[in-house]
This record gives structure tokens, C-alpha cells and sequence, in this order.
């Protein structure tokens, strides 16, 4: 079972979120800011990042950039209300009026592309 | 020697001084189970009886010795709710509704494929690699200090090979089974449930509503039930061997649906979407509420004729939790809200937010 964290300082979107990834056979775990997500990271492997753009304190693109420092490949999908802007360590940007069901989507294109690569190391 | 007028004697004795008993009534445990599975499963009243009644006698200590507690067969249509019946029961003894094993038997088409199930024996291939999925571990995962008892699931069993028969025929019958790695484990604490749509064309036939849903208005009789039930068994004779069906405690055959049935179980599903809100969000969570029309939509959507009521919580989550979660997500539903979900002429569906005064004349009616 993949684990994804979902990172929204909106904690009901954050767990209605979770919920769904649930029912969809995922393990989620929310995060309502970024120092929890990742203390998360401390603590646990997680296959997938989705967090929120802006959020008080350490931004999203600030949390992925930690992130993609201890592991340079980790697949991160960022959430938006906003433009998305320029980051090479975002995998996909995602706007946020149109969450569902295209999340679920990209959730499923990133971890394909995750175990491709995955493949490809071994290989 | 006579003993008539004796034994007389004592037969009026016995009588005068009995007191009557009732054999059908159910312990306050299984009274318990019986009321949330009644709150939860619709028209199929014959399963959740034949449930408890194997659930009572699992409680007070009076189940076969080295045999599995209950051997259930369940007949009917796809869509019909005989995996549901065991993830209600799963939810009501363990709090889970996925608190049981399930063993898909079409995916152990392959006399090979066993290795899954019990694991490799030593010196082939796969062995110590492959993690069985019948193992005893796995078996008591769920049992609780209070509740020592496991529901495995056997699913469209009319597809299992011939070693997974010879498998089941074991466990049906003694309650073993022997691991690839010589292992031995034990089912006598498990109900046994088997599920498999064999006979779904005909009774179809019968009910003239499409496999598993009586989409039309339902035939005028009075056996229809019955008769279902008997071709639905004569079925299952014709397709299973003896061996098998002698090593059943009970077969269900599950009724078809009726429009105010389904109509029920969309009322159901629609609460379970609103506990599940309130769950994952908590006690500032937000409701809402569907307009005839939009149910009416959701059950031409959600039910069909080929997978009965199969796809109707899909089409409720694609629907109204997505919908919901998008309206959180652009932050136009916050906490304490209600939300009135309706539909267009065009189909569209159309989400507004209920005023607090307008909610509480809406409660009032």
C-alpha cells in the first residue's frame, strides 16, 4: 500500500482529502503545516508528497525543496489556488477548484513514474 | 413388569411443573449484532438470520469441535450484497468493516497459484519469499481479548480450481489446513463464506427486473422469493459436488432488490458519507442534503441491471464527496455549514449553501 502525506494548513480539506486517498486503497497521513510534515518525514517513509502551495510559515515550495534535498527524487504535487510558478522541485502543480477527482489522477501518473525509476535504478 | 401408569405419572408431573422456553430468542450480545446489521443491510433478512444464528452458537461454546464455526453459502446476483453482509458483520464485531480475509477464488484459476494462498513447499521456487495468505497470524489478526473469532471469505468460489476445492473441501470439513512449509493452521475459530452468483441468469428470469434489480415494477407473487431461492439451490446442486454442498451449515440465496429497497440503501450510503465527513473532519465539520431529484438521479446512475447496486457508492464519491471536497478546497464550504445538493434540467448538479434560518425551517418540515 503507498503511503502519501497531504500537507494543508486547511485542516478540513487536509482530511476530507486523506479520507478520500483512503477509500481509494492509500495510506494517508495529513500534516496541517510544513514543520509537521516534516517532522512526518523524520519519522516514517511516505512514497508521495501533496501539499498545499501557501501556508503560513514555510511555504509548500519551501517544504518540497527540503523534501527533494534528502531525497532528489521524491515525487511532490503541489496544490493551488494561485498561477503555479517555476520550481524544479515540483512534479506536478495541481489547481485547487479543480481537486477532485484530477488529484487522484496525477497521484496515480506520479507513483507510476516513482516505481519506473525505481526500476530503471535497479535495472 | 408394567411401567405404564408410572411413566404416566411422570409425564403429567414433568408437564405441569415445565416451564416453556424459547430456542429462537438471542443472547444481549447477538441482540446487539442483530440491530446494527438490520440498520445496515436491506432486504436480505435470510442472510443476517442465518448469520446470527451461527454467531449465538459461536458464543455460547456450542459450535462442532474441529470444524470451522459456520459454513455459509451465499447465492445471488452481482450487486445483490453478499460481500457487504460480511464487511457489516466485520464492522459490528471488530469496528472494521475490512476486518476479514478474503481469498478471490478467480485468482486461483492455476494449480500453481496455491503457492499464494498456503506458500511454497521448501526446495521450489518462491519458497521463503512467498508470505502465504492463510497463515494463523493472519487468521487471529483481528481477534480481540474478548472476541476470538475470524471471517474469511471465499469469493465467486464457482471459479476456484481444482486444488483450491480440494483445499476448501478440508477446511469445510476439519477445520486444517497444512502450509507449504509442512506448517499446520488452525480454522476452528473462522466462519467460512463462500459467495458465488451461480444461477443469477435464472433467477433473473424469474424476477423479469434484470440480473439482481427488479428495475421494472416486480412481478405479483407472493413466492416469488421462494422461488428464487429454489433455483437458485438447484443451481448450485447441478454446478457444486456433493462433497461440498454436504459440508455446508446453511445456503442464502439473496433476494432481488426492489426500487424502494434500493432507495433505501441510497439513504444508508448517503449517512455514510456524512459520518465519514464528520469523522475526518471533526466536530466543526459541515453537512448537506440531497433533493429528490438529485437521489432519483443517483440511483439511475448508481444501479444497474447487470451489477445491481455495485457502482452506487462510486457514482455517490464521484459525485457528492468529490464535489464537497472541491467546494472545501476553494474554501466556499467552511465548518458549521450546510450544503443543499440538487440537479439541472441539463443534469448538471447544482451545490448551495443553506442559510441558518432556512435550515431550520427545512429541519422543521
Amino acid at each position: 500500500m503507498k503511503t502519501i502525506l497531504v500537507v494543508d494548513d486547511n485542516e478540513m480539506l487536509c482530511c476530507l482529502a486523506c479520507d478520500i486517498l483512503r477509500t481509494e486503497g492509500y495510506r494517508a497521513v495529513p500534516a496541517t503545516n510544513a514543520a509537521e510534515a516534516l517532522r512526518a518525514f523524520e519519522e516514517e517513509e511516505f512514497d508521495l508528497l501533496v501539499t498545499a502551495f501557501q501556508m503560513p510559515g514555510m511555504s509548500g515550495l519551501e517544504l518540497a525543496r527540503a523534501v527533494r534535498n534528502r531525497s532528489p527524487r521524491f515525487p511532490v504535487i503541489v496544490m493551488t489556488g494561485f498561477e503555479p510558478v517555476e520550481c524544479e522541485h515540483v512534479t506536478l502543480w495541481l489547481p485547487k477548484q479543480y481537486l477532485f477527482p484530477n488529484l487522484l489522477e496525477k497521484i496515480r501518473y506520479c507513483l507510476a513514474g516513482a516505481e519506473q525509476e525505481s526500476e530503471k535504478t535497479l535495472g | 413388569m408394567s411401567s405404564g401408569p408410572s411413566a404416566n405419572n411422570s409425564t403429567v408431573l414433568e408437564e405441569t411443573t415445565a416451564q416453556p422456553l424459547d430456542a429462537t430468542r438471542h443472547g444481549a450480545a447477538t441482540r446487539e449484532i442483530e440491530e446494527f446489521l438490520r440498520s445496515r443491510i436491506v432486504g436480505q433478512s435470510a442472510a443476517v438470520d442465518a448469520v446470527l444464528e451461527i454467531y449465538q452458537i459461536f458464543l455460547v461454546g456450542l459450535s462442532a469441535p474441529d470444524r470451522p464455526v459456520g459454513n455459509l453459502l451465499f447465492l445471488g446476483p452481482t450487486g445483490s450484497g453478499k460481500t457487504y453482509v460480511i464487511e457489516v458483520l466485520a464492522e459490528a464485531l471488530f469496528g472494521n468493516p475490512h476486518a476479514f480475509i478474503k481469498v478471490d477464488c478467480a485468482e486461483f484459476q492455476e494449480h500453481h497459484e496455491i503457492a499464494k494462498l498456503i506458500g511454497s513447499p521448501p526446495g521450489y521456487i518462491g519458497h521463503m519469499h512467498t508470505q502465504p495468505i492463510l497463515t494463523q497470524e493472519a487468521l487471529t489478526r483481528w481477534h480481540t481479548e474478548k472476541l476470538k473469532l475470524t471471517l474469511l471469505l471465499f469469493d465467486e468460489v464457482e471459479k476456484a480450481s481444482e486444488s483450491l476445492w480440494q483445499l476448501m473441501l478440508g477446511i469445510l470439513d476439519k477445520a486444517s489446513l497444512t502450509l507449504g512449509d509442512n506448517t499446520h493452521v488452525d480454522l476452528s475459530q473462522c466462519i467460512i463464506f463462500m459467495t458465488s452468483n451461480v444461477g443469477a441468469p435464472e433467477m433473473s428470469r424469474l424476477a423479469e427486473g434484470g440480473l439482481g434489480f427488479a428495475l421494472q415494477a416486480p412481478i405479483e407473487d407472493a413466492n416469488l422469493d421462494e422461488k428464487i431461492a429454489r433455483t437458485a439451490t438447484e443451481a448450485a446442486r447441478r454446478k457444486f459436488s456433493p462433497e461440498f454442498m454436504n459440508r455446508l451449515d446453511k445456503v442464502v440465496v439473496f433476494n432481488t432488490l426492489r426500487p424502494d429497497q434500493l432507495e433505501h440503501i441510497l439513504e444508508l450510503e448517503l449517512e455514510k458519507v456524512q459520518r465519514r465527513i464528520a469523522g475526518a473532519v471533526g466536530q466543526n465539520h459541515f453537512t448537506f442534503r440531497c433533493t429528490p431529484g438529485i437521489k432519483q438521479w443517483l440511483l439511475r446512475e448508481g444501479t444497474d441491471p447487470k451489477y445491481g447496486a455495485r457502482h452506487l457508492k462510486r457514482v455517490i464519491e464521484k459525485n457528492i464527496v468529490y464535489g464537497l471536497a472541491n467546494l472545501v478546497a476553494t474554501g466556499q464550504v467552511k465548518g458549521g455549514d450546510c450544503v443543499s445538493i440538487g440537479i439541472r434540467a441539463d443534469g448538471g448538479l447544482t451545490f448551495a449553501k443553506i442559510a441558518a434560518t432556512a435550515r431550520e425551517e427545512s429541519a422543521a418540515a
